[in-house]
């Protein structure tokens, strides 16, 4: 009996301290293990929103002008809609199109060609790229440091004032992280809340025979690079992973992109060469580079079903979700 | 039961009580025979040439004392940024049991890859410290920056910054020293000659990134260091 009260009073203190602010990360019992390793950075509601308002604030740029938000909207689940090449400062324009955010703690590396190994360090690409943020890491802590904004925030979040390298980009990870997309009616059929039309169901079959061995359920995305057949852009000269790897085998190669959303985060392609998913089809049925194990054949009323498959991909809620939006104070 | 908690109160007092001792390793900058000072002009190969190192920053981790064959004492996490531009980083002071017998020092160069591939880390580790690559994800494991009349650049300028993880091009590298026995107060040459006579720096003067001229040039890394006492 007093052992037993005593494990009883150790799990009360354990439970309380660890209580109130830490969070438990959610995602459907379809969905696999996530890659990312929340025992070195556990979520916390306070560090979430130091995130959210270092996500929406232009002040991580040289210039205070561009914000992560600035090339990763909400409203386009966090992509560039319009825009075929990122922008940055001083109006420059990259040379990819920004992609769209969502399930990153899935990613097992990040960027289209793969430089980053983990979402922690990702955010200083764009802060320090010249043609995006333009700004250095060392400097950008001490001008948060300087606002009577931030260091309250770390310090709730962080339990320290003193802002670091290690705690800015966790908190913007722990934002990300926050982000996932599960609620399209793709995935109310899988939970069986809903069915398909038979045009959908149709379209499903197509998927499943010819996409889904690169854009695999149920993240629609095998986190692999592959080369797509599409030429290389002479104005861009973007030669993928190969620029990475330094390996001639992975010139052309790719990080393959997430289907979900993908009426909201238009143009298509690491370039953004394709106004519309039509055209993305085109390239895929017909484009006579392509090898014959990428390249599929498709009616046009296969193309029709495929393409409402397609849309029941699209997860509304995640991309109006108030809780992901600009933070109101 | 009383045994017991004797038991686990005696090993309590031993844990507390066993002895520690501080040694010391200063690492000294050297070319040949002279002290570097940085933004300084030194001259070598018979006055012929001319070099001034403008910067000058390493890692050092993992280190181990060994007694011949045998780790006897390892310390973990410990991670050291060395940085002429601040003299008192170039010292490093490690809390060992006293009782430690050793004749052998061993040193990472570098941030080994299983770190590397973790996640976002503080300290020395932190990517404000201007030692982590924004591009693509790895730590630099040794930076050397400076001005060489042989250098066919810019303002004859030249910059090594060597780093990676990623097969092939992990440039983590170790370094094991052979040492008076037990000795407490270590001084490491860190002689940049071995690096540059051994350069072509007429034509390699600028590695920014791992590759295959970034894998050579590490090797000779572990030349450098020289126990001095």
């Amino acid at each position: 009996m007093k052992q037993k009260l005593i494990i009883l009073l150790s799990c009360f203190v354990l439970l309380t301290a660890f209580s109130s602010d830490l969070l438990v990360f959610i995602y459907p019992d379809y969905f696999p293990k996530p890659t990312y390793n929340f025992t070195e950075n556990p979520l916390s509601i306070n560090k979430i929103e130091l995130g959210r308002a270092l996500f929406y604030d232009p002040i991580l740029s040289k210039d205070s002008t561009v914000s992560c938000a600035s090339c990763h909207s909400p409203y386009n689940a966090f992509a560039h809609t319009d825009h075929d090449l990122s922008h940055g400062i001083n109006d420059s324009i990259g040379t990819r199109n920004a992609p769209a955010l969502f399930n990153l703690a899935w990613g097992k590396s990040f960027m289209w060609d793969g430089a980053i190994h983990n979402l922690d360090v990702q955010a200083l690409a764009p802060i320090s790229h010249p043609g995006e943020m333009g700004e250095d890491i060392a400097s950008l802590v001490s001008k948060l440091q300087n606002t009577s904004k931030y260091p309250n925030l770390f310090k709730h979040a962080f339990g320290d004032k003193n802002i670091t390298g290690e705690h800015l980009l966790k908190a913007i990870s722990q934002f990300q992280l926050t982000l996932v997309s599960a609620n399209s009616k793709y995935d109310s059929v899988r939970r069986k809340e809903s069915y398909y039309t038979e045009q959908e169901s149709k379209g499903y079959e197509i998927f499943k025979r010819n996409c889904n061995s690169c854009h695999t359920e149920p993240l629609f995305t095998n986190n692999q690079f592959e080369r797509n057949g599409l030429e290389i852009d002479t104005t861009l000269n973007d030669y993928g992973r190969m620029m990475i790897s330094n390996n001639s085998k992975d010139s052309a190669f790719f990080k393959v992109p997430s289907l979900r959303n993908l009426s909201y985060t238009y143009p298509y392609m690491h370039d953004g060469r394709y106004r519309k998913l039509k055209d993305v089809l085109n390239h895929y049925t017909s484009d006579p580079s392509l090898s014959n194990s990428t390249s599929i054949k498709l009616s046009s009323n296969d193309k029709a079903d495929l393409i409402a498959f397609l849309l029941t991909l699209n997860d509304r809620k995640f991309v109006f979700d108030p809780k992901h939006q600009f933070p109101r104070e | 039961m009383k045994k017991v908690i004797f038991i686990y109160f005696i090993s309590l007092v031993g844990l507390y009580s066993q002895e520690k001792t501080d040694i010391s390793i200063s690492f000294n900058p050297i070319f040949e025979d002279s002290s570097i000072l940085l933004d300084e002009v030194l001259y070598y190969n018979s006055d012929n040439d001319s070099l001034v190192i403008e910067s000058l920053r390493f890692y050092i981790s993992n280190i181990q004392l060994l007694q011949n064959n045998e780790v006897v004492y390892t310390i973990n996490d410990g991670y050291y940024l060395l940085d002429l531009e601040y003299p008192e980083s170039m010292n490093i002071t490690l809390s060992i049991p006293n009782n430690l017998n050793y004749n052998r020092l061993s040193l990472g160069i570098g941030i080994d890859s299983t770190t590397n591939a973790k996640g976002v880390m503080g300290g020395a580790l932190d990517p404000t410290k201007g030692m982590y690559w924004t591009w693509q994800s790895g730590y630099i494991n040794f930076k050397l920056e400076g001005v060489s009349n042989k250098c066919a650049t810019r303002k004859n300028r030249f910059q090594y910054h060597l780093g990676g993880y990623q097969s092939p091009f992990n440039l983590y590298q170790t370094v094991d020293l052979v040492l008076r026995n037990n000795n407490k107060n270590l001084v490491i040459d860190v002689d940049i000659s071995e690096l540059i006579l051994d350069l072509d720096l007429e034509n390699i003067n600028q590695i920014m990134s791992p590759n295959t001229e970034a894998l050579k040039l590490t090797k000779l890394l572990p030349q450098i260091f020289k126990i001095k006492n």
